[in-house]
């Protein structure tokens, strides 16, 4: 995975469940990896997260989560390697958490979440989800 | 005589002493355990724990797992700093005298509040993991596995590493087998071809080695480009051992001044299949078609 880059980009569209509790649930999402290797590009999608959003005084806390084993490119090789790049059987979700301001809770747009450029290193979030 | 006499025994002492060095180690090994937290008390996932003996001055690292919780075990007695740190925040620095027979735990509060990500919370306003409807299987460390994949990535690169040293030698014996049959009398083009072609069977024996040997992952399934390479491999497998019997045959023809016939006559053909076959093995995995 030398001189790879592996990001996540989630796209997520999230849905009142119900106005009076403020509860929202993700309704569908997609989220996915990208390698970039000089012989080829490899784009791996889950469509598995779940979320979760519970509004009080006005904020929204967020949380959306996917298994890092449910990514698909096609490519079982190339899935099983980013599965191990990003020590997903040790910390086998992806998780993201965020706190936004209930009028403005509608719409989602996150990405990208983690970026990878050396192998052996911990996933780290090099930039946090925005609006 | 004395003196070697005092030698002897020095050296026996030494020996003696040195002997019983580990034993007394890992007698006095002891576990230090522990949790991160935020400013406020919350559990905090993930967090890497810096472990530095003050004694040896020698550092370890372990991490913290989803709930905030780590355990450092086999440490010496004696005294230690340690520090937490997750995406920017760290906690600080803390001295620890651990001692064997007592119980080590601390408790790690990061200070600077960066990204971090907390562990489920029972707040009612923070969903929790378990809130979405995941398993608790499905969210659970498994150590094992990713040792697993981690051999597996480990075994497969020399794989792949191995399978491109190896075409140089096969590409060479491919190229010298130009001059070492046909009507050519001479033996030293077929001499180079023979050697070339016991490197490039020893090399992908050693290739095919890592490959076979790197370990399965149970419950997946294999799909896409890999499939093809493995398929390729039963090609060029067979090949790689029926090449060089057929090609000890057609030496063994022409070095009688015979023209090479029989089986032998495929040692050629069986060849270019197997470096073929090889080579698109190599390309199925390597190129995006």
């Amino acid at each position: 995975m030398n001189k790879k880059l592996l990001v996540f980009f989630l796209f997520a569209a999230i849905s009142r469940l119900s106005a009076a509790d403020s509860t929202w649930v993700l309704k569908e999402s997609a989220l996915t990896y990208h390698v970039s290797h000089p012989l080829h590009q490899t784009d791996g999608v889950s469509h598995a997260a779940r979320g979760k959003g519970i509004c009080h005084g006005g904020q929204c806390d967020f949380l959306i989560a996917v298994p890092v084993k449910s990514f698909d490119s096609g490519d079982s090789n190339r899935d099983l390697h980013m599965i191990q790049v990003t020590k997903g059987a040790e910390y086998p979700m992806v998780m993201v958490r965020t706190r936004l301001p209930e009028s403005e809770g509608l719409h989602l747009r996150l990405g990208p979440i983690w970026k990878f450029n050396s192998p052996g290193r911990l996933p780290t979030i090099s930039k946090y989800p925005s609006r | 005589m004395d003196s070697m006499s005092a030698r002897l025994i020095l050296r026996v002492v030494l020996i003696s002493v040195l002997g019983c060095l580990p034993l007394h180690a890992q007698d006095s090994a002891v576990t230090l355990s522990g949790n991160v937290t935020d400013a406020s008390g919350k559990a905090i996932s993930n967090a890497k724990i810096s472990i530095k003996d003050l004694g040896t001055g020698q550092s370890s690292e372990v991490q913290a797992d989803s709930h905030g919780h780590f355990s450092a075990p086999n440490l010496a007695v004696g005294e230690y700093e340690i520090v937490a740190s997750f995406d920017g925040a760290s906690s600080a620095p803390q001295k620890i005298t651990l001692a064997a027979g007592v119980p080590n735990n601390v408790t790690l509060a990061l200070t600077q509040q960066g990204n971090l990500p907390s562990a489920p919370s029972p707040s009612k306003t923070e969903p929790a993991l378990e809130d979405l409807g995941f398993s608790p299987a499905e969210s659970k460390a498994n150590i094992e596995r990713q040792a697993l994949l981690d051999k597996r990535t480990h075994m497969l690169k020399i794989h792949q590493r191995m399978g491109l040293i190896t075409t140089i030698p096969m590409i060479a014996s491919v190229v010298t087998s130009l001059n070492a049959g046909g009507r050519s009398e001479g033996t030293a083009s077929r001499d180079l071809h023979v050697a070339l072609g016991a490197l490039t069977g020893d090399l992908y024996g050693i290739t095919a080695y890592y490959a076979i040997r790197a370990p399965k992952i149970p419950g997946t399934e294999t799909k896409g480009p890999i499939n093809v390479h493995k398929i390729l491999a039963w090609i060029h497998g067979p090949g790689m051992i029926a090449t060089p019997i057929l090609g000890a045959m057609a030496f063994s023809q022409k070095n009688n001044g015979e023209k090479v016939h029989g089986i032998a006559s495929a040692h050629g053909p069986v060849a270019i299949v197997t470096a073929g076959a090889f080579g698109a093995a190599l390309l199925a995995v390597s190129v995006k078609f």
